[in-house]
């Protein structure tokens, strides 16, 4: 600011008095609209602690009842007041690995595809298909996996996993076969998550500097070889964030999983068996609680859900701090 | 292994067609001027829409829309201030 501009602005107030209602009006405004922004902003963290708080204060009565036994019994009782969640929470916890195990290898494929190998033409409509499948709604998703899905799982994947391959002796495949199960779950979730793994890998590879690839290239390495050794390690904590990302979105998945998972509250080794998740738990029963202690229980699924979900993305951020620390490894 | 990534890019792809033919076959035939405009009939009885459900999604949106943006430090467009204040007056 030069010397002239700072006195000018330090005589406004000795300006004539006509025009300082105009200026202060402005200033005003400014300072309105500051503290406005500041609210908005502040709203946000403060809405999530006002939700973690409002659901632990209702969540407290089945906690305190019940104690760590709602952690670790299966019996989900509402007449006798019993209440375990473990179903709930393993359910929860197994689609999601589930989907993580389908989803990640093809999002990981599909992008290494796309930014790498696919020719410029190609690019643009496959990464657009690949993203639309985040559009869908996941009622649509339900749906189709009721009348879709599902048929497939029960006829030709179930004989074919046991007939053909002879896997009905293993306990993670035994049991009869509903086609309403975990598997069923966890492949619904794959494809629910893929788009965002994808969507993120796709950008972090694409954001891997061109002379990485030369200088692989350069020593001779094969396409596949600076993929794998050059492109794949530079990218590496952007993918874990990519994966992480999608295992938040399937932990907290309600709809389209409580279409097609069976909704039984059973702990079975059997990837065919029905399950639960907390998510679906909630959605199912909530409308139905009459009773505060049921209510009350509902609310702490909830927050256990809440808890689930806050490890994870603390997990989260630790590995994607702990591989962009050190790339060589 | 690169030819893998040709096939995980055709099975990324999968899903979404087949949701969509899917979709299409079974509910193409019932897309009607009606659907869009009648409310729906009591069960049983053939014809009528999904008005009512079309209508709530779009109120739905739209006061969303109107207040996402309020967080963003972005200055409020006219756009915005009217859209905020139209939700607020339903």
């Amino acid at each position: 600011m030069t010397e002239a501009t700072a006195k000018e602005v330090g005589s406004r107030s000795t300006k004539p008095a006509a025009e300082i209602p105009r200026l202060d009006l402005r200033a005003l405004g400014d300072r309105a609209y500051q503290i406005a922004i500041t609210a908005f902003a502040a709203a946000i963290p403060l809405l999530l602690i006002l939700i973690a708080v409002s659901i632990l204060a209702a969540a407290w009565p089945a906690l305190t009842r019940s104690g760590l036994s709602f952690l670790t019994q299966s019996r989900w009782d509402v007449a006798s007041g019993e209440f375990g969640a473990a179903p709930a929470i393993f359910g929860t916890v197994v689609s999601s690995a589930i989907a993580l195990v389908i989803a990640t290898p093809l999002a990981l494929g599909a992008s290494i595809f796309l930014s790498e190998i696919a020719p410029s033409w190609l690019r643009q409509p496959v990464a657009f298909l690949v993203d639309l499948l985040a559009a869908v709604p996941s009622v649509v998703y339900g749906l189709w996996g009721i009348f879709v899905l599902i048929p497939i799982l029960r006829d030709p994947v179930g004989p074919f996993i046991r007939d053909t391959l002879h896997l009905g002796g293993i306990p993670l495949f035994a049991g009869p076969n509903y086609g309403y199960s975990m598997l069923a779950a966890g492949v619904i979730l794959a494809i629910m998550i893929l788009p965002y793994i994808a969507a993120v890998t796709r950008e972090v590879l694409r954001a891997v500097p061109r002379s990485q690839r030369e200088a692989a290239l350069a020593l001779g390495a094969t396409r596949w070889e600076t993929i794998r050794d050059a492109v794949i390690p530079y990218a590496k904590s952007g993918i874990v964030g990519g994966i992480i990302l999608g295992l938040g979105r399937a932990l907290g998945e309600t709809m389209a999983v409580t279409m097609v998972i069976g909704n039984r509250p059973e702990i079975s080794a059997s990837l065919f068996a029905p399950g639960y998740t907390m998510a679906s738990l909630i959605a199912n029963e909530f409308s139905e609680a009459t009773n505060d202690l049921h209510l009350s229980a509902l609310m702490a699924v909830g927050a256990v859900l809440f808890l689930v979900t806050l490890i994870v993305n603390a997990i989260a951020r630790w590995l994607v701090w702990q591989v962009a620390r050190g790339p060589s490894r | 292994m690169l030819a893998l990534t040709y096939v995980a890019a055709a099975v990324a792809t999968l899903p979404l067609v087949l949701i969509l033919f899917h979709l299409l076959k079974q509910g193409a035939a019932f897309i009607t001027p009606a659907f869009f405009t009648e409310m729906p009939k009591p069960v049983g009885e053939p014809g009528g829409g999904m008005s009512n459900a079309i209508v709530g999604t779009l109120i739905l949106v739209g006061v969303a829309s109107a207040f996402g943006p309020l967080s963003e430090s972005a200055p409020a467009s006219t756009w915005q201030r009217s859209a905020v204040c139209g939700s607020l007056m339903w």
